[in-house]
């Protein structure tokens, strides 16, 4: 049961940076790997303010600075690219550059050794069958309350629309009369809220070094893919389902099988249910 | 005129280095509340014609006035907020959205476009959406004839429909947002012959009905008799040939170059 439990913390978490991931992908069609630098800057900006300010202040300082550098990437990078022409694979190289400038900073400002926020969340609480840290306790309330006001919001609100129909044809979107230059900030903004809510909440309880980004995103992309290219609500289908069957793995195997697992799970998808989990075979015309 | 194309000249650099000119000084006039056909070869500046006018295309010389009003500096959104409409070659409907959600993309009425005005008066969201939903409704049901399938399907994924039925949905689309002149780029293009008959139907009583100018490249010689009024042959890069439509395709000229008789 310890295991399901912690499974499923850990897929709430790979869902946030899944769904900030798919933010971007799915309204710019730029494999953003960049979001694993991002990811990497907003632990850090939460380690360094921390040292400097209550745990809260410094998070949501944290949340805002990721938001900011997300959004700066596409307009220092993307955005020039775009406009000169170059393919997504020109974005995707460019991307990996990005991430690796930020981590190098990141590394040459703070060192290279791994880091904790000291928090005076230390409580476990028994529930029955399982227990639960105070650090589990805050990562399951606040990544419950983002990813269902996400989905609310998503399904429910104009902008939400947009960002499907931005997804399925951005010149059929302009055409109808839409700024994708103003939806596009708007998924940038948005998807540095979700990487560095994922990164901050990961952080308070086992910490970081300049090199995890990576491991992580590559494991939220997953996670998307299994839930549903296209969904972005179907993250957090794909993103639980990954994280449980990594925890249920370490029940029989060591740590070292996780990413293993993950990625034979990937091409299991790939093979037998393209689509993802929660997508659909559409009628191609 | 509600549409003017003045002298407008495009070339491009090929693969040898030489500049080739597609478009070498196209001057075209569209008269409000006429359809007018644009027909001519593939590849002969067509599709690249209606990129210029909707905002697509921009590095061209030459002018484009709409109502007077110059497009060159205009992005394709705020083209399209001027009321200018475009049917895209190849492009349908937006698949995994539902038919009304489809027809509601296309309305003009932006209200609730802040990201989180949802939260701030859900009430009035809710009565314009049903508003928006009622006038797609309508049109459908104008178009297409009470109780037709498309009004039952409306909650339904728009890639459920066949090509030409997505076809049908994206022209009566246009009808949503508070367009003045419609660019239609091949209506007909893989659509079989009753949707065709339906196609040219909706075209005129568009026209007709909600007084709209219509400019449609179309390569279906009976269609364009059938539906335009007007017509410009494409060729060279300028417009050889234009009038009134039959006199146009049975311009010697026309037939020989194009249709090949």
């Amino acid at each position: 049961m310890q295991f399901i439990i912690n499974g499923l913390i850990t897929g709430l978490l790979y869902s946030l940076l899944a769904i900030g991931f798919a933010l971007v992908y799915n309204t710019t069609k730029v494999f953003h790997i960049a979001a694993a630098g991002i990811y990497v800057f907003a632990a850090y900006m939460f380690w360094w303010l921390s040292g400097y300010m209550p745990l809260c202040l410094a998070g949501g300082i944290s949340l805002l600075l990721s938001m900011g550098l997300n959004y700066s990437i596409d307009l220092l990078v993307y955005q020039p690219l775009k406009r000169k022409k170059a393919s997504n694979n020109i974005a995707l190289v460019s991307s990996i550059g990005v991430m690796t400038i930020i981590v190098n900073l990141l590394a040459l400002f703070f060192g290279n050794e791994p880091k904790s926020v000291s928090s005076t969340f230390n409580a476990v609480y028994d529930v029955g069958l399982f227990s639960l840290s105070q650090p589990q306790l805050i990562q399951v309330g606040c990544s419950l309350v983002l990813i269902i006001g996400f989905i609310v919001f998503f399904l429910r609100s104009q902008t939400g629309l947009k960002i499907k129909a931005i997804s399925e044809d951005e010149l059929l979107f302009a055409g109808l009369g839409y700024n994708s230059r103003r939806i596009r900030a708007f998924a940038f903004l948005l998807g540095g809220f979700f990487i560095a809510a994922a990164s901050c909440l990961n952080v308070v309880e086992v910490g970081m070094d300049v090199n995890m980004g990576m491991n992580v995103l590559i494991t939220a992309i997953v996670a998307m893919i299994i839930g549903g290219t296209g969904k972005i609500e179907a993250c957090v289908l794909g993103g639980l389902t990954l994280g449980l069957i990594q925890s249920l793995v370490l029940i029989h195997f060591s740590t070292s099988w996780q990413n293993a697992i993950t990625f034979i799970l990937l091409l299991a998808f790939l093979f037998i249910r393209p689509q993802g989990l929660a997508g659909y075979k559409q009628r191609t015309v | 005129m509600i549409l003017e194309l003045k002298d407008i000249q495009l070339s491009f650099t090929n693969a040898r280095k030489e500049r080739f000119h597609l478009l070498s000084g196209v001057n075209l006039g569209v008269q409000e509340g006429e359809i007018t056909a644009l027909i001519g070869g593939n590849g002969a500046g067509k599709t690249t014609l209606f990129n210029i006018i909707s905002g697509f295309q921009k590095d061209y010389t030459g002018q484009v006035l709409f109502k007077n009003t110059d497009l060159s500096k205009l992005a394709p959104f705020q083209i399209s907020r001027c009321g200018i409409g475009r049917l895209f070659q190849g492009k349908q409907l937006m698949g995994s959205l539902t038919i009304l959600e489809n027809m509601l993309m296309a309305s003009s009425d932006r209200t609730g476009e802040f990201p989180f005005s949802y939260l701030v008066y859900p009430r009035f969201l809710k009565a314009k959406e049903s508003e928006k939903t009622e006038l797609a409704v309508h049109i459908l049901e104008t178009l297409f004839g009470k109780g037709c399938k498309y009004v039952d399907m409306l909650h339904h994924p728009a890639s459920e429909l066949s090509y030409g039925e997505q076809r049908m949905i994206a022209i009566a689309r246009l009808l949503m947002g508070e367009n003045e002149l419609l660019l239609l780029d091949e209506p007909t293009a893989g659509v079989n012959p009753v949707y065709n008959q339906t196609i040219a139907r909706i075209i005129s009583e568009m026209a007709r009905d909600k007084n709209l100018t219509i400019l449609m490249i179309e390569h279906n010689m009976h269609f364009v008799r059938e539906v335009a009024s007007k017509c410009a042959f494409l060729d060279e890069g300028k417009i050889a040939v234009y009038g009134e439509t039959n006199a146009v395709i049975d311009n010697p000229a026309v037939r020989s170059s194009y249709l090949g008789l």
